[in-house]
């Protein structure tokens, strides 16, 4: 083969392969195609900064273009992850300012991102154009400053939903009059106002801007300016949806939406004031995105909305669409392949909204396409489950918060393991599943039996034993991100399945009864693995050995252990490593 | 199903009870056994001709004196019971930090839905996040909290303290009372307590508990004892 093909040729191939796992299968054929494959590389994509360090990256892939990096645990998201636990970008980039000078891309996830390392990237890489920043902090709006003001071609600004502190508004500013290369700015995150006029001119000499989300304090007076100028829109996230009602405010920003003919995505409508959203049923019709999860705005007027909708592929939305309006949803958007749905106050003791199985028993019987769902309610129903997993086997992301703990089904008062065992049997395709309400090691058995292309699976205060956790890591084949808080699952289930830990990604166990002998032991037993105790209360050896610890990590790693842990943080296995070296 | 105990590939094969006896398998008594009687572990066997495969065994439970699950639970819930206390019920629901953030405000803001919609406009300016950061002198990490929970100056105070450790190296030196310092908008170090709670409230960025030392201390700053 390596004789009848040139280098040339075989690389030319291989570009036209774009899933990271068939790269991986090529380079794993033989040697040559190996060689080949890494020099060609160009993306990167590294589901745990921790599993591998920048040196080992670089020095297989020299070429890299553009990287993908997640950080911190996906529970960081729910504040289960203390502060300074770790995930630094910095030391990614400083290596790769000196090995990537033609890096184009950074998209980073839960990572700690300083103004330093923002500088760096914009003085380092010549041809920057991708900075992609999900739910990462550390950061300021003067390190945004630098990169507006150095990144010549920058294409994509999209902050997530990272917290910046927000220094000035003024970094906006800071973009030359020469960029004129924006396709995509996301600043919804931002809480302080920006420079008006910056944002307003910045857009419009930004002939290719497609996704345009701006914040809070941007005022609805100021909508219809902006989109006067780019009316080439994709996406459009707006800010604060109110303002007085007057009649040119609402013909003004009704003319400026008509405007926008392709118009596909809209979010934001925070503080909605209803009497405004008429002014986007001129575009109604052709969105096939609608974020209304921060619009606290309630029946008729939310449903009357998503009814002229009917090509939504995509909903996120407060409860007070109530079960109402999810029949109305069912009923007339027949393409709808995403739901969620977030509680309007979920700290409550009592329902404020009717939302029950009932919402989300409609959409699965009146949507054909729907293939991924949240749901966040109050009572469920084993019956409810059983209908939703018979009427959509397409199923791929099913997670359903039952807000109340341990809630049981409220017609039979029995576990939910039956629905729940109904899902994954019925929905061949499922990867990502979170469980709530009353479960008990039941449910585990039916997930462990069915779900053999799971790939992530969040657990909280369900299970009754070992066995529970045991089902899960032996019978999940594809299983990839296990997370688990507040579950009775001990150190057998975990020791007894040692080796599967190395085929995932990570696991996540908090408040379980895993005690520090166990986690010391697996470190010893699996040296490929991190094994890291998080425990706040102090060095878990204070303790007795039996005693649980607060909060475990486990992931594998070809780095070895690192080195920026803060002092809560415990790896196991430390002692033997400082010894051999 | 039985544990299998075993260093062999993951998922690489269903243990057939019948043969079980010939590898290193751990028994579970209490609920295990019971649970193994009563349910139908042949619905977890797709393959049927699949043969045992030997595995090393990474930890052999058998035989070990005083491991009933049992006195694990108890030892558990004996040493939980304090992670309970000091913490409620964390993270749950499932909301992630950034919207509740959004959330609080929104009822801080106007209450009820749609309320005040000029009123909100109009709070943009002033305040749309209440987590601030709390450092408190020579402990390592520090903590965020909501201002929005707390109403008086006495209640915040009292929180934090409870927050942090109050013992450690240090404390014989440590006349027990604490300075409490805001910095405000302009990035100045304030001492809390020298304004109305509500203009505290519509400064303050972070907050930094400072501990009074004894006579030839190391702080030299004025200050107002708090606790």
């Amino acid at each position: 083969m390596a004789y009848s093909f040139p280098e040339e040729v075989l690389e030319h191939v291989f570009s036209f392969l774009s899933y990271d796992k068939d790269r991986n299968a090529v380079s794993l054929v033989c040697k040559s195609w190996y060689e080949i494959e890494r020099w060609c590389r160009r993306k990167i994509f590294i589901g745990n900064c921790y599993a591998v360090n920048p040196r080992i990256m670089i020095r297989r892939f020299p070429e890299v273009r553009s990287i993908e990096l997640k950080g911190k645990p996906h529970f960081a998201d729910f504040n289960l992850v203390p502060e300074g636990w770790g995930a630094y970008v910095y030391p990614w980039i400083l290596a790769m300012s000196k090995s990537y000078p033609l890096l184009e891309e950074i998209k980073l996830k839960r990572m700690v991102i300083t103004d330093e390392s923002l500088e760096l990237i914009a003085k380092s890489f010549k041809n920057f154009k991708v900075l992609v920043l999900s739910s990462c902090d550390g950061f300021t709006t003067d390190g945004l400053a630098a990169i507006a003001a150095n990144c010549r071609n920058l294409r994509e600004l999209d902050l997530g939903e990272s917290e910046v502190e927000d220094l000035s508004g003024h970094w906006l500013s800071h973009f030359p009059d020469s960029c004129t290369s924006l396709v995509s700015l996301n600043i919804a995150c931002l809480v302080s106002e920006v420079s008006f006029l910056a944002l307003e001119r910045l857009v419009a000499r930004s002939p290719n801007l497609r996704t345009l989300r701006i914040n809070r304090a941007v005022p609805l007076e100021k909508l219809p300016y902006l989109l006067r100028r780019t009316s080439q829109l994709v996406e459009f996230g707006t800010g604060a949806y109110s303002a007085d009602v007057r009649s040119d405010y609402f013909s003004n920003l009704t003319e400026a939406f008509s405007g926008c003919k392709q118009l596909k995505c809209l979010s934001g409508f925070w503080d909605v004031v209803p009497a405004y959203l008429p002014a986007i049923y001129p575009v109604c019709s052709r969105l096939t995105s609608l974020n209304l999860s921060y619009a606290t705005c309630q029946n008729p007027e939310l449903g009357k909305l998503i009814s002229q909708c009917h090509n939504l592929q995509r909903l996120w939305v407060l409860d007070y669409i109530e079960d109402f309006g999810l029949e109305e949803l069912a009923a007339n958007c027949k393409d709808l392949q995403e739901l969620r749905v977030f509680p309007s106050d979920p700290f409550a003791a009592e329902p404020n909204v009717t939302l029950t199985e009932q919402g989300l028993v409609a959409v699965s019987d009146g949507c054909p396409k729907l293939q991924s769902v949240l749901y966040f309610c109050r009572q469920m129903t084993n019956a409810a489950l059983f209908t939703i997993a018979r009427n959509r086997p397409n199923m791929i992301r099913f997670r359903l918060c039952i807000i109340e703990l341990r809630t049981p089904d409220y017609l039979t008062l029995g576990p939910l393991d039956a629905g729940f065992g109904a899902i994954v049997e019925n929905c061949k395709e499922l990867r990502r599943l979170s469980l709530s309400g009353l479960l008990t090691d039941r449910v585990f058995e039916y997930i462990g039996t069915h779900a053999k292309k799971l790939e992530m699976l969040s657990i909280a205060f369900a299970g009754d034993s070992d066995l529970g956790l045991h089902h899960v890591l032996s019978g999940c084949e594809s299983l990839r991100k296990l997370e688990i808080r507040d579950c009775p699952f001990g150190d057998k289930a975990l020791l007894s399945n040692a080796a599967k830990l190395e085929t995932m990604r990570s696991l996540w166990m908090s408040s379980c009864s895993i005690s520090f002998e166990a986690c010391k032991m697996l470190a010893q037993k699996m040296p490929r693995l991190n094994v890291e105790v998080i425990d706040e209360r102090g060095p878990p050896d204070t303790r007795p050995e039996s005693c649980p610890v607060e909060k475990l990590y486990i992931y594998r790693s070809v780095a070895g252990r690192r080195f920026d842990t803060p002092g809560y943080v415990w790896t196991m296995g430390e002692e033997a490593a400082v010894r051999l070296s | 199903m039985e544990l299998e105990l075993g260093l062999a590939l993951p998922n690489s094969h269903f243990v057939d009870p019948i043969n079980s006896n010939m590898i290193n398998i751990d028994r579970f008594d209490d609920n295990f056994s019971q649970m193994k009687m009563k349910d139908d572990y042949s619905m977890a066997s797709d393959g049927s001709n699949q043969v045992p495969i030997k595995t090393l065994p990474l930890l052999i439970w058998n035989g070990q004196p005083n491991d009933d699950g049992h006195q694990k639970r108890r030892t558990f819930e004996a040493c939980y019971q304090e992670i309970k206390e000091e913490n409620g019920v964390v993270g749950w629901p499932p909301i992630k930090s950034w919207r509740k953030k959004l959330l609080l405000n929104h009822e801080g803001g106007g209450g009820g839905w749609n309320t005040n919609n000029i009123d909100h406009r109009n709070n943009i300016g002033i305040r749309n996040s209440m987590y601030v950061k709390v450092k408190m002198e020579g402990v390592a990490i520090g903590r965020k909290i909501d201002l929005r929970l707390y109403n008086s100056y006495q209640l915040l105070t009292n929180t934090l303290l409870q927050m942090f450790p109050r013992s450690d190296e240090n404390c014989n030196e440590n006349d027990g009372s604490f300075t409490l310092l805001y910095q405000d908008k302009e990035g100045d170090w304030m001492l809390a307590g020298d304004v109305p709670w509500e203009t505290f409230m519509e400064t303050v960025q972070r907050i930094q508990i400072l501990r009074n030392w004894k006579s030839g201390s190391r702080s030299t700053r004025k200050s107002s004892h708090i606790s």
